[in-house]
């Protein structure tokens, strides 16, 4: 599993890496305050896919150094409701549902990515978002704590990094490094 | 087997959705003991399934408001079938726009059609169905049709599910559905199918392999 999620993180870095010269500052560590909670927290790899829709999914990787917490609520300015959603397959659906109480944040690192966790975004503000816009995005921790951090407004087809990593569809689906 | 084939299939996708939430093992072992083991052996780099034919679906076309016939209209063409609806905030406009990176690089197969059946006609009138796949490629082929004829086609395509609303504090409800893409070759028959974690390579190297599997006699 840490590789799988190694492999993940390494990922979103790369995404990163694809971006756009002034989206940069996404890249950037997060500042918490407030909390002990938050200053075992660093959420890096911050990034919005650029609208297409009336809604809009926010990324990002968390790093747990501490004891474990949960994200109870994200906000951002630029929109009206940021509201996490995972995404969970039932009987071959992709069945999205909102995450109640708290998203768990144990020890070690936590990613929201595309098919997985992410952060909803709602309402008229969506449409204003475009690439290379840098948003300020707030996560407030089980204990009050808030963590701060700068997303970044990238293409979505930048999302889902070009790299090839132990992780792409066809090898998961059939099992080949599932070590049977 | 009491499941059907493409259950499993469609099961094995859960690997991929959800490789970062654990019991990697558990959830691997049905896909790899079930009947897309002859992915296995394939060129592709997409989820490989059990070759199933092209179904025949009519629904209306948004952009002429007239019917349009997936049989007689894509035939001979490399197909990419998806369903998706508007308001879907994570995964289709991520397949989408892969999809419309992809198809449009000139080095891709020129008869390649993207077709994308909203799941969720009430909210996406034609129009505003339209307009969203307009925002990706107005190449893009979009499919409306009554909630029962929507849900019928579902049920006639192989691993596609019917897709079902789960109320949504925000959006009122989403809509949960099958959310791979099926790629059928030119001959009309699907051979792969691409689920969440696809990235744009893995089409770049599976759709001209894809394109040069021609009906007989074609």
């Amino acid at each position: 599993m840490r590789a799988v999620l190694g492999c993940v993180a390494l990922a979103a870095l790369l995404l990163v890496g694809c971006g756009d010269g002034d989206t940069g500052q996404a890249g950037a560590a997060s500042e918490s305050s407030g909390g002990d909670a938050a200053s075992a927290i660093t959420i890096t790899d911050a990034v919005i896919g650029e609208p297409a829709g009336p809604n809009a999914a926010l990324y990002f990787s968390v790093q747990n150094d501490g004891e474990e917490t949960g994200i109870v609520a994200v906000r951002t300015g630029a929109v009206e409701a940021a509201t996490l959603h995972e995404n969970v397959r039932e009987d071959g659906q992709l069945v999205m549902r909102a995450v109640d109480d708290a998203l768990p944040l144990p020890p070690g690192p936590t990613v929201l990515e595309p098919g997985g966790l992410h952060v909803m975004l709602t309402g008229p503000g969506v449409n204003d978002l475009a690439a290379g816009d840098v948003v300020p995005v707030t996560v407030e921790l089980s204990d009050g704590s808030m963590v701060e951090v700068d997303a970044a407004v990238v293409p979505l087809t930048e999302l889902v990094a070009e790299e090839e990593t132990s992780e792409t569809t066809g090898d998961g689906a059939h099992g080949h490094d599932s070590g049977e | 087997v009491s499941r059907p084939w493409w259950l499993l299939a469609a099961f094995g996708l859960v690997l991929a959705a959800c490789g970062g939430g654990g019991g990697d093992g558990d959830v691997g072992e049905p896909a790899a003991s079930g009947a897309v083991d002859s992915g296995d052996e394939g060129p592709y780099e997409g989820i490989e399934v059990e070759p199933f034919a092209k179904p025949e679906i009519v629904l209306t076309d948004v952009a002429t408001g007239e019917p349009y016939d997936f049989l007689a209209e894509t035939e001979g063409d490399l197909t990419l079938l998806y369903f998706g609806y508007t308001t879907c905030p994570d995964i289709c406009p991520v397949h989408l726009a892969q999809l419309a990176n992809v198809v449009e690089r000139p080095d891709m197969p020129a008869n390649t059609r993207v077709v994308v059946i909203t799941v969720d006609p009430e909210r996406d009138t034609p129009e505003v169905f339209r307009e969203y796949l307009d925002n990706f490629s107005t190449d893009f082929v979009g499919l409306w049709g009554t909630p029962e004829e929507v849900e019928e086609v579902q049920r006639n395509v192989p691993t596609i599910a019917p897709g079902f609303k789960v109320p949504d504090e925000e959006l009122g409800y989403t809509v949960a559905h099958a959310g791979q893409v099926v790629a059928f070759a030119p001959d009309g028959n699907a051979y792969v199918i691409y689920g969440e974690r696809t990235r744009q390579t893995n089409y770049v190297h599976d759709l001209p392999l894809l394109a040069e599997i021609e009906a007989e006699g074609a």
